[in-house]
């Protein structure tokens, strides 16, 4: 298991919280047997980050363990109040997240 | 798609090509006055599973088209359509589209989508017109078992067209994702049933950093409201891995738990709980078409290699045994006799042996002659002939690989038969015949090879016409007397055909010498025999085996060459009185009522043999090309399985030689290529 | 001694590239290692009808049929002697059908240099002989000349019996 600040990039800390975004790339394959790189590159974020944008457009194959892991990573940060947005929506994504009863989680609500 | 499945394509690509054939199968027999509901249910499966599969897949256009097919097919088992010769014509259609579609998604090209939506348009409008037909009351009930997937719930629950709401709790164990399930592929398929709630119960969930991203965290629970059967909702479950606790039940209705084992007793059939399970354990869903494979469990898939393995290895022990039978022989002295017998029995145990991998490699006939009552309908629709096809020993079994090849050649030999063999209607009724035409492919066994009919009862090869024409081809001479044998090969000559219109199916005079040539590929050889009038027979002879042959070594010289037993007849020793010589050199003696030529093998490979007078040596009589002669050789050493070796893979083709083996002193011997060598023979003859 | 065979064509990409030298009467040829595959001593051979006199038959190389060719008298030599120690070096060529292998019987091997491409030069004009067409170039090595040879050369058409038009023709 990794630490979670890997980044190497350093907050600036300060009295005001300054907005900070991270893009998080999905590669292509993000099925179960690619699985444990993603949650390393999830776990990787930096828990100062405010926004947290999960970049679809490369992503070409997942399953139910992919969507099982953002829907955790999704309701940790919604429990530290993170933003998180999907781009590159893929109505293929948005499809499958519906499907397992995980759309309102994804999107932050649960 | 976005799910990860190509390796388990070419599973489901299998499959499905399988479950076509059966489906193309139990159409074309099916009685369309009184239908046998047994086959309708069959047909009604393989669709079934097809779609199920092409939705696993994401196979769009096939899941749809099936998908209409299938609810066609669901209204002819219920009867509430009746078959008619119609839709039993648009069924098989059905089947030439699928084929096409799933060919196309195989080989990744497009799909012709015109067709399908043709076709799709007409099934869907038989479907339409039910309901303007005496369309009851859903009331009959459906099939009453469905492979095994029906279960206990009261009967008005298996009524199609009330909407139910059935309430499904799938709790997944933590292995259920490694155990091969996707859920969103199962949900994605309750989807398609009807309307489908979700709800996923995240409690157990840890935080991203906590958790093992490969286990199964979420239980779900699903509301899906659908008209459909229970059956099909339990189907879809079918080949979820047992790692998991799952519930349907209709909300409203009696519980039917599925993880146990002891059946529910009910009004319809009790549930059998152990097909579901053991394809679970088995191993990741492959494939959905396994209403096909009911009665298969007792078969397993084999990659080809392995088998081929298995016989090289094979092959190598013979070669060794004959090695240790050599250098026994030579041993003398307390423990030979007992060396001799121990190496007669690892004869007999290698034979058996040889004889059980050999059967691993074998698949009956019938998956070649099955396309051929198809194959004669169409045909015979489409060349106005009348033409009945009777099939028999199709439980015969071959090589795979010979399969494979077999069938071309058979293809173009039927084709030949409807084509020029079967006269028209009104030319056999004018004949006396009877006005359909008959032919009948059968295949059998017969003493250590294979032997494939295919014959007609037509008008038979017009011998005049072929000598004719062969004589303006200037193949025969003007004044060349030949035997009614003799004019009949001629047809296995290139470019020969004497149909008088070349139509589109045969006839463009390619097709005999093909056919042979594809049956000497493969070892074996082929005759005809024909009737002016009465019909034809062509007789296919193949080896039981590709890589083992009979083989009875000869000697000339200091050369040992192996003669492939099949073509050989007999062998004799001739006194200086039965040869004759005549006109251009050319010798013959005289055979059970004939007059055979000789072939002085030493010539013919150019090696200086013992003997040169024929009484000083033997004669063998061999058959090939249509022709028999005798091969004059000094010596018979014995008879032996020699395992056949390829000459053309480093060196080429050699004359009269087909292939080379190893003999038990590890010295590399010559397979004769018999009819090459006749041929050869007589060429070199006539320069 | 084995070798697996690789791209022959490798050597002639830049690098140094090793040869096996083996001698023929006086004069010492080279052959391109990734293509040997083997060396034998000399076992008899199962005679080919109708081969071209320098092909001596077929031999038995752990289960493969193996053409043998004699390139002392595809070179012209005519009184060849095949004693204990001639031996047939077998070679694995690329062909349009795949991996061929055949053997060649030399009265000897050498060693095994190293040599560069750029040292190699080009052969001078040596006629229609049957070694001609195979030579790919000449290199000095210790004082020495070889002639380095093509392997995929060696066996050329004229050595592997055609189909029936050769039957034909000898009718």
């Amino acid at each position: 298991m990794k630490s979670a600040r890997k980044s190497v990039r350093r907050a600036r800390r300060s009295s005001e919280p300054t907005a900070r975004s991270e893009v998080i790339a999905l590669p292509a394959d993000c099925t179960l047997r690619n699985i444990g790189a993603l949650r390393d590159q999830l776990c990787a974020v930096p828990a100062d980050v405010t926004n947290i944008t999960l970049d679809l457009r490369q992503l070409e194959r997942f399953d139910t363990a992919t969507l099982q892991l953002v829907a955790a990573f999704a309701r940790d940060q919604m429990r530290r109040g993170t933003n998180l947005l999907t781009c590159g929506n893929r109505a293929v994504w948005d499809e499958a997240a519906e499907l397992l009863g995980l759309t309102a989680t994804l999107a932050g609500r649960v | 798609m976005a799910i990860d499945l190509t390796q388990f394509h070419d599973a489901f690509f299998d499959e499905s090509f399988e479950a076509l054939d059966a489906m193309e199968s139990s159409l074309l027999k099916l009685d369309t006055g009184s239908p046998d509901a047994e086959s309708i249910n069959t047909i009604f499966r393989v669709a079934h599973s097809i779609k199920g599969g092409a939705a696993t897949f994401g196979f769009g256009e096939i899941t749809s088209f099936t998908h209409s097919l299938e609810t066609l097919l669901d209204e002819l088992r219920g009867k509430r359509i009746t078959i008619s010769q119609r839709i039993c014509d648009l069924l098989l259609k059905s089947v030439d589209v699928m084929r096409a579609m799933l060919g196309a998604t195989k080989g990744k090209q497009p799909i012709d989508a015109q067709a399908v939506a043709d076709l799709q348009f007409d099934i869907e409008l038989i479907i339409v017109h039910r309901d303007a037909g005496a369309a009851a009351a859903p009331s009959s009930a459906t099939a009453p078992d469905d492979s095994g997937a029906a279960t206990g719930a009261p009967a008005d629950h298996e009524e199609p067209g009330r909407l139910v709401e059935w309430l499904i709790e799938l709790r997944p164990g933590p292995e259920f994702f490694e155990r091969g399930t996707d859920p969103v592929r199962i949900f994605r398929e309750l989807a398609v049933l009807g309307n489908l709630l979700v709800t996923a119960h995240l409690d157990a969930l840890p935080s991203c950093q906590d958790m093992h991203p490969g286990r199964c965290y979420l239980s779900w629970s699903l509301s899906l409201v659908s008209d459909a059967p229970e059956a099909a909702i339990r189907e879809i479950f079918e080949w979820v891995n047992a790692d998991c606790d799952l519930t349907v039940k209709a909300s409203g209705g009696a519980l039917a738990p599925r993880k146990a084992a002891a059946p529910v007793p009910t009004v319809l059939q009790p549930v059998s709980a152990a097909p579901p399970s053991v394809i679970a354990e088995a191993a990741p869903p492959a494939s959905a078409a396994q209403a096909a494979n009911a009665m298969d469990s007792g078969s397993i898939r084999v990659g080809v290699e392995k088998i081929d393995e298995l016989i090289n290895t094979v092959g190598e022990l013979v070669i060794t045994h004959a090695m240790l039978s050599q250098i026994s022989r030579a041993v003398t002295g307390p423990s030979s006799e007992a060396l001799r017998t121990a190496i007669q029995q690892l004869e007999r145990n290698m034979r058996q042996l040889q004889e059980s991998v050999m059967r691993v490699r074998m698949l009956p006939i019938s998956a070649v002659f099955s396309r051929f009552p198809r194959m004669v309908r169409d045909l015979g629709q489409r060349l106005e002939k009348q033409v009945e096809l009777k099939i028999t020993g199709e439980t015969t079994e071959l090589d795979k690989t010979v399969l494979e090849k077999i069938g071309d050649p058979l293809v173009h030999l039927v084709r030949n038969c409807i084509d020029h063999g079967i006269e028209p209607a009104a030319a056999r009724a004018a004949a006396g015949k009877n006005v359909v035409g008959t032919i009948h492919m059968n295949a059998s066994h017969r003493g250590g090879s294979i032997c494939i009919e295919v014959s007609d009862d037509g008008g038979g090869l017009d011998c005049e016409r072929i000598l004719a024409k062969a004589r303006t081809a200037g193949v025969v001479g003007a004044n060349d007397n030949l035997t009614r044998e003799e004019i009949q090969e001629l047809i296995f000559l290139p470019g020969f055909s004497t149909a008088e219109i070349t139509t589109d199916v045969s006839g463009r005079g390619v097709g005999m010498d093909v056919v042979r040539r594809n049956v000497s590929d493969l070892g074996g050889k082929i005759e005809v025999h024909s009737e002016r009038g009465r019909g034809s027979l062509f007789l296919i002879t193949l080896p039981l085996t590709l890589a083992i042959v009979d083989g009875l070594s000869v000697a000339v010289g200091d050369q040992t060459y192996i003669l492939p037993m099949m073509s050989t007849i007999e062998s004799l020793r001739l006194g200086p009185t039965q040869v004759t010589t005549i006109a251009d050199g050319r010798e013959v003696f005289g055979f059970r009522d004939d007059y055979l030529p000789i072939i002085r093998l030493y010539r013919f490979f150019d090696v200086t043999p013992r003997a040169r007078a024929l009484h000083d040596g033997l004669v063998v009589v061999v058959e090939g090309a249509g022709r028999r002669v005798g091969l004059f050789v000094d010596d018979l050493l014995g008879q032996q399985q020699v395992v056949i070796k390829s000459l053309e893979t480093n060196y080429g083709h050699v004359a009269g030689i087909a292939a080379a083996t190893i003999l038990g002193d590890g010295s590399v011997a010559l397979i004769l290529d018999v009819p090459d060598l006749i041929r050869g023979a007589s060429r070199r003859e006539a320069a | 001694m084995t070798r697996p065979s690789t791209d022959p064509t490798a050597a002639t990409q830049g690098a140094v590239s090793q040869v096996l030298t083996f001698v023929i009467g006086d004069v010492t040829y080279g052959i391109d290692i990734p293509c040997v595959q083997e060396i034998r001593g000399w076992t008899a051979v199962t005679r080919l009808p109708q081969a071209p006199v320098d092909i001596l038959g077929v031999l038995n190389l752990r289960g493969a049929i193996v053409p043998v060719l004699d390139l002392r008298l595809k070179f012209g030599s005519t009184n060849v002697q095949y004693t204990p120690v001639t031996v047939i070096v077998v070679v694995s060529v690329m062909s349009a059908a795949g991996a061929r292998e055949f053997g060649m019987v030399v009265d000897g091997v050498s060693d095994v240099i190293d040599i560069s491409p750029q040292d190699v030069k080009p052969a001078p004009d040596l006629g229609s002989g049957a070694s001609a067409a195979c030579i790919r170039g000449l290199i000095q090595v210790a004082g020495r000349m070889v002639v380095l040879l093509d392997v995929n050369l060696l066996l050329g058409r004229e050595s592997t019996a055609a189909g029936p038009e050769s039957d034909i023709q000898a009718a």
